[in-house]
C-alpha cells in the first residue's frame, strides 16, 4: 500500500500527548545549578558600576558573572550575525552588555544558585546604575536628524540600505501610466510567542573540556558552528549541541542568542551543569521579534489594467543588533517577492534597515514573505477598486500564465512552476462568490453589520534554499541539507537528518518517505535528529525547507541504499547487477522470478559480508547532502469573509476558504495542520497581535495580558482545498507549506474588512483591526462625510 | 506619564507648605510608604511598596526639591527604583491662596519602566491617580488637624527656615497609609470610574451591593441549613 499521500497519524504524539516528551527543563541532574539573567529596564542607558555583592551573599548564590567576567574568562563573548549585505554596519553585540544597554531585556549580568527561586530573588539584588538616555523605537524615525543612536558607529541608526529591481525601467513604466495607486502600509511587530520558552542547560566537564547544551533549538549544528565562531570558542568537536523535544519555534529559536552562551560561560566557571529557563516575560523581551515594516507602496496600470511597474519604499528595524539571520529578512526573503504571482514587467524596491532601542527583530513565520504579500496583495485590492474592477478580475489580467513557467521576475527569483487560476477558481467555488456579493449587497442596504470578502493569491518562496542563491545573496552559509539512511542488519532503518524538528511531525513524514521507497512499514523507520553527537552536520528547520530539502536528502539517500542493495543481492543471487531490480521491497532477478532477496535478507548479508567480492565494500548506509536547485513556489488562492459591527467596530470572522498548492503531498493531515496553525497565526496578526513600544523604548506588551493572541474560539473552521503543481526540481515533487498559511492570510482578513468598509470610503486600517482601530476609522470617516 | 491635577486643602498656605516638606507626613500619607527620611538638603529618600495589577516591589525611592520659593511652591524630582522597574519624574507643585484655604497645583511628567510598565501598564494610569487621591486625601487630614493643633504656629513659623521648621514642627497626629485593601478598593473604584459613564455608576454599585447581600442570605442559609 502505498505510504506517500496517506494521513497515517503522527508516530511522535502519543509520547507529546501523555506527558511522556522530555522538553529541556525536564532534564535535571544533583549537581544542577539554575541561572537568572538581569536585564536592563532601560530602552538605552549608559552601564554604570554593578554592586554584585548583595545578590552573592544572597542565600543559595553560587556565583555572579558580569561583562567583565567573559572578558576575564577569555572568551570572545559575542553574539554573531550570520548573514552579511554589501556595506551591512555590522554593530558589536556582547552577550553581557560591557558599558551601554540598548533595549529593555538587554543582559547585564548573571546569578547562579541552586534553585531557579534563589537565582531570581538575588537577581533582584544585584545593583546596577544606569544613566538613562532617549530612546529611538519607530523604524523611520530612526533616521531623523537628531535621532538617539543606537550604535555610535551606525551614523543615522542606518544599518544597511539595500535596493533590488530596476528604478529607471519601473519610474518609466510609471510614467506610462494611466492608473497609479499608493498605499502607506504599517506591519506591526509581533512577538512569536512558542508554548515552550527558551531553555538552556550547560555542562562544561573539565575533565575531558567537553561542553553539552540542550536547547531549545530549530538547528543545533548552526547553533554549535556559531558557538565556536563568536560566542564560546571552544573548538567545535568539544561542543556537543542537543534539542530535546522543543515546543515550537516559528523562527525565534533559529537564532543564537547571547542567553546560551551566558549559561555556558557559567558552567565553564564553575563546574557544574547550568539550567536557564526563560519566563514568559523574559521571552517576550528577547525572543527575536518579527516583521515591524514601514512601507510606501504603488502599483502603475496601464489602460488594459495591467501591471506596468510596482514600486516599494520600507524602512525595515532591525532592532538594537543585528540577530543571526536579521539582514536577510527584510530584503531577499522580502524584495523578492514583489512580483508576487503577477507578470510585472518593472519592479523597484528600496529597504531601509534601521537600529532602534528595540528588541532585535528576525524571522518570524514567513520572515519577509509575509510583509511582501502583504504590500502586493494589499496593492492589488485598493488597485482594482480605483479601477473600478473586480479585485479577482485584475487579479487574473496580471497573472503569470502556465506557458509563462519558468517565470524571470524582475526581483531575482525564477519561478519553476506554477498555475495560478485553477487554485483561484477552486476556492471561488467554495466560497461561492457570486452568492456572497448579493448577500453583501443586502446587508449594505440593510445596514447593521457589514460584510466583506478580501482575496489574497499569494505566491512565496521556500525550502530554503539552492545554496549558491543563498550565497549570491548574502548568506554566510549553503543550505542544503543533510541525511544519513542506515539499513540495519535486520532490515529496520534509522535515518539521521539534519532537519531538526520541533513540532513538524518529522519523523511521521520522513518514516513514511523511507518506507514508501524500501516498501517497509512505516514502523520499521526510526528519525533521529538534534544531536551533534549523533547526527552528520545538517541546517536545521526553518524556512519551510524540511520536505523540500531534508526529505529529499532522505530519498537521494534510499536511492544509493538500493543501488548498493543491487550490488549486495547480485552477489547473494549470483546475478549480473544489471538484471537485479528493486520493487515492492524485494531485489529480484530479470527474468527469474523464484531468485529474489527480501531488504532484510540483503542487510543481514551487508553486515555479516564474510564472503564479498573485492570490490565490494560491507554496510548498508548512504549520506546524501543534498542542495536544491530553486526554492519551491507554492501559492493559492486564500478568501476571508469577514462581519464588521459598524457600531462597536468588532471584526468577526466568518468564513475562511483557501486552495493552495503546495505540490506533492506526503501527509494531508500534516499539511492541513501546518496550514492551520499559520493561518491562525497570520489572522492573529491582522486582527489581534501586536507589540508595542512607547517613546522611551519600554516594551507595553510585556505580557499575555496586553499581547493578544489568537484562540481557537475566535478563529474558524478552515475550508481547505488543494490543486497539485508539482515541484519540477526536486524528486519528490513536494513544495514547502510550514508558512503558507501565515503568509497569505493577513492581506486577505485586511482586504476583507476594506471591502465591508467601502461604503464609508475607508481605504486602510493598519493591523491588528481592532475593534477600537475599526471603530475611530469609521467614526472619522462619518465625522467627514456628514460636514 | 502625566500625573497632575488640582487639590483644595482648607488650611492656610503656609500650614500646607510645612506640611509639604515634612518627611514624617509625606511618608504618613502615600499609600504604601515605608517612612521617609531627609537625606540631605531638600532631599528625601525612602522605600516605597507598589502593587500594580500582577506586579509588586518595593521602590527605593528619591525626591529632590528645587527652586523652592515658599510658600509658593517647588520643582521636584523623584527618581525610584526597584526588582519591578523604575520610575523618574519631574515637575512642578504650587500652591495658591484660595478662598478658605489653599489650592494646590502639581503637574509631573514621569517615566516609567520595567516590568511595571511591560506588566502593569494597563493599570498604571488609574494607579498613580488613585495612589494620589489616596495620598492628597491623607494629606488633607494632616494639614487639617496640623491647622487645628496649632493655629498659632503659622505665624510664629512664618519666616523661619524651612527646613528646620518642618523638623521643629509639632508631631503629626498619628496616622497610617491607607492599607493594600484600601488600596486595591481605591484602584477599582478609579477603574470603575473611567470605565463605566456617571449615570450607571450608581446602578453598577447598587447591582454589587445587592451581590453581596444575594451572597450573604445565602451563606446564612447554608450555615442554618
Amino acid at each position: 500500500m502505498a505510504v506517500l499521500g496517506t494521513s497515517i497519524r503522527r508516530r511522535e504524539d502519543p509520547a507529546l500527548i501523555t506527558g511522556k516528551g522530555r522538553y529541556t527543563d525536564d532534564f535535571s541532574s544533583p549537581t544542577m545549578l539554575h541561572a537568572a539573567i538581569v536585564r536592563s529596564p532601560y530602552a538605552h542607558a549608559r552601564l554604570g558600576a554593578i554592586d554584585t555583592s548583595a545578590a552573592a551573599a544572597a542565600p543559595g548564590v553560587v556565583g555572579v558573572f558580569t561583562a567583565k567576567d567573559v572578558e576575564a574568562a577569555g572568551l570572545p563573548g559575542m553574539v554573531p550575525v550570520g548573514w552579511l549585505l554589501p556595506d551591512l554596519k555590522v554593530v558589536a553585540h556582547p552577550i553581557l552588555a560591557i558599558d551601554t544597554v540598548r533595549h529593555v531585556g538587554d543582559g547585564v549580568a548573571v546569578v547562579v544558585a541552586e534553585d531557579r527561586y534563589q537565582a531570581r530573588d538575588a537577581a533582584e539584588l544585584v545593583d546596577v546604575e544606569y544613566e538613562p538616555f532617549d530612546a529611538v523605537t519607530d523604524p523611520a524615525g530612526a533616521t531623523a536628524e537628531g535621532a538617539p543612536l543606537v550604535h555610535a558607529d551606525a551614523p543615522s541608526n542606518v544599518a544597511f540600505d539595500f535596493e533590488l529591481g530596476d528604478s529607471e525601467s519601473t519610474e518609466a513604466g510609471f510614467a506610462s501610466a494611466t492608473q497609479v495607486t499608493e498605499i502607506e502600509l504599517r506591519n506591526q511587530r509581533l512577538i512569536p510567542h512558542a508554548i515552550e520558552p527558551r531553555a538552556t542547560i550547560a555542562d562544561y566537564d573539565s575533565s575531558t573540556g567537553k561542553l553539552t547544551v540542550r536547547m531549545t533549538t530549530q538547528n543545533p549544528h548552526v547553533h554549535r558552528l556559531l558557538m565556536v565562531l563568536a560566542s564560546l570558542g571552544l573548538p567545535e568537536h568539544k561542543i556537543r549541541v542537543i534539542a530535546p523535544e522543543v515546543g515550537g519555534g516559528f523562527g525565534s529559536k533559529i537564532h543564537h542568542y547571547a542567553d546560551e552562551a551566558i549559561v555556558a560561560m557559567c558552567s565553564m566557571q564553575l563546574g557544574r551543569p547550568v539550567k536557564w529557563i526563560a519566563t514568559r516575560g523574559e521571552t517576550n523581551l528577547t525572543d527575536a521579534h518579527g516583521r515591524d515594516h514601514v512601507t510606501k507602496a504603488a502599483i502603475a496600470l496601464d489602460a488594459d489594467h495591467k501591471i506596468v511597474g510596482l514600486r516599494v519604499d520600507t524602512y525595515a528595524t532591525m532592532g538594537a543588533y543585528l540577530s543571526t539571520f536579521a539582514p536577510s529578512v527584510p530584503t531577499f526573503l522580502y524584495a523578492t517577492l514583489m512580483s508576487g504571482q503577477y507578470d510585472i514587467p518593472a519592479i523597484h524596491c528600496h529597504v531601509v534597515g534601521t537600529f532602534t532601542h528595540t528588541t532585535p527583530v528576525d524571522a518570524y513565520r514567513g520572515a519577509g514573505r509575509p510583509e511582501a504579500t502583504f504590500v502586493v496583495e494589499r496593492l492589488m485590492e485598493e488597485a482594482a477598486k480605483e479601477a473600478g474592477l473586480d479585485p479577482t478580475e485584475l487579479r487574473r489580467k496580471n497573472f503569470v500564465q502556465p506557458d509563462q513557467f519558468p517565470y524571470q521576475t524582475q526581483v531575482a527569483l525564477e519561478y519553476d512552476s506554477g498555475n495560478y487560476e485553477p487554485a483561484l477558481d477552486r476556492a471561488l467555488e467554495m466560497v461561492g462568490y457570486d452568492d456572497f456579493r448579493s448577500q453583501q449587497s443586502a446587508r449594505r442596504a440593510g445596514g447593521g453589520k457589514q460584510l466583506g470578502i478580501g482575496f489574497s493569491t499569494y505566491i512565496e518562496a521556500c525550502g530554503l534554499a539552492p545554496s549558491a542563491v543563498a550565497g549570491s545573496l548574502g548568506a554566510q552559509a549553503g543550505l542544503w541539507e543533510s541525511a544519513e539512511v542506515r539499513v540495519n542488519p535486520t532490515g529496520t532503518v534509522t535515518v539521521y537528518t539534519g532537519s531538526s524538528a520541533h513540532g513538524q511531525g518529522h519523523h511521521t513524514t520522513f518514516s513514511q518517505i523511507v518506507a514508501e521507497k524500501l516498501g517497509i512499514d512505516v514502523d520499521a523507520v526510526e528519525v533521529i535528529h538534534g544531536d551533534t553527537d549523533a547526527v552528520q552536520f545538517g541546517m536545521g528547520t526553518y524556512g519551510s525547507r524540511s520536505a523540500a530539502v531534508g526529505g529529499s536528502a532522505i530519498w537521494l539517500s534510499v536511492d544509493k541504499i538500493i543501488e548498493k542493495g543491487r550490488r549486495i543481492a547480485a552477489h547473494l543471487l549470483e546475478a549480473a547487477v544489471e538484471d537485479v531490480e528493486f520493487a515492492d521491497g524485494q531485489f529480484g532477478v530479470k527474468g527469474a522470478p523464484d531468485k529474489s532477496l527480501g531488504l532484510a535478507d540483503v542487510s543481514l548479508q551487508a553486515y555479516l559480508a564474510h564472503n564479498y567480492p573485492a570490490d565490494l565494500e560491507p554496510g548498508l548506509v548512504a549520506t546524501t547532502f543534498y542542495d536544491p536547485a530553486n526554492f519551491t513556489y507554492p501559492f493559492g488562492a486564500h478568501i476571508a469573509i469577514v462581519e464588521v459591527d459598524t457600531e462597536t467596530g468588532e471584526v468577526e470572522l466568518v468564513r475562511y476558504v483557501a486552495c493552495d498548492d503546495v505540490g506533492n503531498v506526503i501527509n494531508p493531515m500534516i499539511v492541513d495542520g501546518q496550514l492551520h496553525g499559520g493561518l491562525a497565526q497570520g489572522i492573529g496578526q491582522a486582527l489581534w497581535e501586536g507589540a508595542v513600544y512607547d517613546d522611551s523604548g519600554q516594551l507595553l506588551t510585556g505580557s499575555l495580558m496586553d499581547y493578544a493572541m489568537p484562540r481557537a474560539h475566535r478563529l474558524v473552521n478552515f475550508e481547505l482545498d488543494r490543486t497539485t503543481t508539482p515541484c519540477p526540481h526536486n524528486p519528490l515533487g513536494v513544495k514547502g507549506v510550514g508558512e503558507a498559511g501565515a503568509i497569505a492570510s493577513p492581506p486577505a482578513v485586511v482586504n476583507a474588512v476594506v471591502d465591508a468598509l467601502s461604503p464609508y470610503g475607508i481605504r486602510n486600517i493598519d493591523m491588528p483591526l481592532t475593534p477600537e482601530k475599526v471603530w475611530r476609522a469609521i467614526a472619522a470617516a462619518n465625522g467627514e462625510g456628514s460636514e | 506619564m502625566k500625573i497632575q491635577g488640582e487639590h483644595h486643602f482648607d488650611a492656610p498656605r503656609e500650614e500646607v507648605w510645612k506640611a509639604l516638606l515634612d518627611p514624617d507626613v509625606l511618608g504618613a500619607t502615600v499609600p504604601g510608604s515605608q517612612g521617609l527620611e531627609r537625606s540631605g538638603d531638600n532631599e528625601y529618600q525612602g522605600k516605597l511598596k507598589i502593587k500594580i495589577g500582577p506586579v509588586q516591589g518595593v521602590f527605593q525611592g528619591k525626591v529632590k526639591l528645587t527652586d523652592l520659593d515658599p510658600p509658593n511652591g517647588y520643582d521636584l524630582k523623584i527618581e525610584g527604583r526597584g526588582p519591578a522597574g523604575f520610575m523618574n519624574g519631574t515637575g512642578k507643585l504650587g500652591l495658591g491662596a484660595a478662598d478658605s484655604g489653599t489650592n494646590m497645583r502639581y503637574d509631573i511628567d514621569a517615566k516609567v519602566g520595567g516590568r511595571i510598565a511591560g506588566v502593569g501598564q494597563r493599570l498604571l494610569d488609574s494607579s498613580a491617580k488613585v495612589i494620589t487621591r489616596q495620598a492628597l486625601e491623607a494629606l488633607d487630614a494632616q494639614v487639617v488637624a496640623r491647622a487645628g493643633a496649632g493655629p498659632t504656629d503659622s505665624a510664629e513659623t512664618e519666616t523661619e527656615p524651612v527646613a528646620s521648621d518642618a523638623e521643629a514642627a509639632t508631631q503629626p497626629p498619628a496616622s497610617a497609609p491607607p492599607t493594600q485593601a484600601e488600596f486595591a478598593a481605591g484602584v477599582a473604584k478609579g477603574v470603575a470610574a473611567e470605565l463605566i459613564p456617571a449615570p450607571y455608576r450608581r446602578l453598577v454599585t447598587m447591582a454589587a451591593i445587592g451581590i453581596v447581600a444575594a451572597i450573604f442570605v445565602l451563606f446564612i442559609r447554608e450555615c442554618a441549613g
